[in-house]
């Protein structure tokens, strides 16, 4: 089977997908009849999509919107994975630092984005950097468990194997240690990034003017739920165009993880 | 296997179809009922403490405060909420220009908020060019800020409004990141007594320029029609509070201050900018006008609050017919 006709396989699969999705949907509003504002239909949707998409939202055009959360996000995460995964590597290999971060780390992850937004603002204001702090402290913690376990798991025999045969201690960490632990840290740092999403969602509810954020949360105040489920669907597509993009990174990275 | 997965399917759509929103309450006559209110200075929450409402009604009442008047709204459709109060006039133009069957049965208040600004950035209105002033947008406080602003000859863009929730407004302007905010009583007494002054009142937003803002309590038109001497009772109470307030006003203050945990000063203060129309007053065309009425000062508002939505591009169209979402006939009883 060539390329081609592998993408066109997996391209009508997917529409079929969202056709019956959309079929489910219309059937529930024919049969049920919510209230719009409830439950709009399909093509409420699509028509407050693409008016989003032809005249933008309030001030900002959908565009900028994408691009004040894109923003906002990116240098969130990639400060998350350069911390997140030294210090997980670091708690792996010390003992002693492990016990002493990993009490921090537990009591701190259950928070959600919310508790940190009241306090961030207190702290760093309403401007940028607190919302990049809201979504660095949502991902970071994920990161560092996931490279932490994903160290411990490296199974003793590897590097009893490498020291055997006499491989130095600086070079077991970069051919034995990191290449076995990768493919885990990799699927953590995946997790992060929806995680990171919904982070930047509730901080964009803090005087942000543009984001899709905005969108969800300033339609929902005007009870235009067309608009809001056509902010998700944005986000959604956003949010899974990433995961996609975190998914090949994964395959091309660490091409010798088990699937 | 495949079998087993069809069935999952099947479950789950089934299920789905059962938990997905969008069933308003039934029709039955309530046998104990959810409310919404406001945490703030008031008759209505004086009642609420002296337990009036539940004697009144006879039945429970399962209290509960929701931000924003959108998401109590929103609420009342889901059919987890039966009555609205402290509901503000643009989310009633929102969803009257939407179709929601809203019936607003009592005006709770003329929206007391004030706009506070430090002194050495502005002293007036007209001045907020290029100042940082906190407004939550699409609150009755976002909406009396524009059109103040749109009276002095400016617009939204001149100044920075930062949307921002009321507590979060008040650390803001602590830190020395915003120059005002528009809030309600107390949080507005918190940046004037860190120095800010009250540039704008809710007598200035009603004189000077002419835009009469309110709280209402509202109800869907189909809990309205199956428990109307429910709505009757509940106006008799909200009647009775203010009576309550204007003969024992230091009382009054006692226990909202016990309530919001504020000092009686505080609450005395809260009071005082808060206008509570009496049942009689409702019933003037200022208000909501006698039952079946048309043109009333409170449609008016909503009127003016639905256009400048719209064109701000918020809603997608003007509401068809407020005078049909007011229904004073309660009070009308009450009265009598």
């Amino acid at each position: 089977m060539t390329f081609a006709t592998i993408w066109q396989r997996r391209a009508g699969q997917t529409l079929i997908r969202v056709l019956a999705v959309l079929v489910i949907w219309q059937a529930y509003i024919v049969l049920l009849e919510p209230t719009p504002i409830a439950f709009p239909s399909p093509l409420a949707v699509w028509r407050a999509a693409i008016g989003i998409i032809d005249r933008g939202f309030v001030d900002y055009s959908l565009g900028e919107h994408i691009l004040a959360s894109v923003s906002r996000l990116v240098p969130a995460y990639i400060l998350a994975l350069a911390v997140g995964i030294p210090v997980g590597y670091v708690m792996a290999r010390l003992p002693f630092f492990r016990r002493m971060v990993t009490p921090f780390i537990t009591l701190f992850r259950p928070l959600p984005s919310f508790a940190w937004l009241a306090l961030i603002v207190v702290w760093l204001g309403f401007g940028e950097s607190s919302k990049i702090a809201v979504v660095f402290v949502a991902a970071v913690t994920i990161v560092i468990l996931g490279t932490l376990d994903a160290v411990m798991r490296v199974p003793d025999v590897y590097l009893d194997a490498a020291r055997v045969v006499g491989t130095p201690a600086s070079k077991i960490v970069t051919h034995v240690t990191i290449p076995a632990a990768t493919p885990q840290i990799l699927a953590s740092a995946r997790v992060a990034l929806t995680v990171s999403w919904a982070a930047l969602i509730a901080s964009e509810l803090v005087a942000a003017n543009s984001g899709i954020g905005v969108i969800i949360i300033q339609s929902a105040r005007f009870i235009r739920t067309d608009q809001t489920f056509a902010g998700l669907i944005f986000l959604a597509i956003i949010g899974g165009f990433t995961d996609r993009a975190m998914s090949l990174l994964e395959s091309r990275v660490a091409p010798w993880a088990n699937r | 296997m495949k079998i087993l997965s069809k069935r999952l399917l099947v479950a789950t759509l089934l299920g789905s179809v059962i938990v997905l929103p969008g069933h308003t309450a039934s029709a039955q006559e309530a046998s104990e009922i959810t409310v919404r209110y406001g945490a703030i200075p008031e008759p209505q929450l004086v009642a609420k403490e002296m337990g009036w409402f539940e004697e009144a009604l006879g039945i429970p009442i399962n209290w509960v405060t929701i931000s924003g008047g959108a998401n109590a709204i929103a609420a009342m459709q889901s059919g987890s909420l039966h009555i609205a109060c402290g509901v503000g006039t643009p989310p009633i133009a929102a969803a009257l220009s939407q179709g929601v069957p809203l019936q607003i049965f009592w005006i709770q208040d003329n929206a007391p908020e004030s706009l506070a600004v430090n002194p050495e950035v502005a002293t007036s209105v007209a001045d907020l060019a290029g100042t940082k002033v906190s407004a939550l947008v699409g609150s009755t406080m976002y909406f009396a800020l524009v059109i103040a602003l749109e009276k002095e000859g400016l617009t939204s863009r001149d100044l920075e409004i930062i949307d921002l929730p009321i507590e979060e407004a008040v650390a803001a302007y602590r830190r020395g990141d915003i120059d005002g905010a528009i809030l309600p009583h107390p949080a507005i007494d918190v940046l004037m007594d860190e120095g800010a002054q009250e540039i704008m009142s809710p007598v200035d937003r009603t004189e000077k320029y002419g835009y009469s803002l309110f709280d209402a309590c509202v109800v869907l038109e189909e809990f309205a029609a199956a428990n109307p001497e429910l709505l009757e009772k509940w106006v008799t109470v909200e009647a009775r509070a203010n009576d309550f307030r204007n003969e024992n006003e230091a009382e009054a203050a006692s226990t909202i201050a016990k309530a919001l945990t504020i000092d009686e000063a505080t609450a005395l203060k809260g009071l005082s900018v808060s206008v509570q129309p009496s049942a009689q007053e409702q019933l003037d065309p200022l208000w909501l006008g006698a039952p079946g009425s048309t043109g009333s000062g409170v449609a008016e508002a909503i009127q003016i609050t639905a256009q400048f939505q719209y064109d701000l591009d918020r809603i997608p169209a003007l509401p068809e017919n407020v005078d049909s979402a007011i229904d004073s006939s309660f009070i009308a009883k009450v009265v009598e």
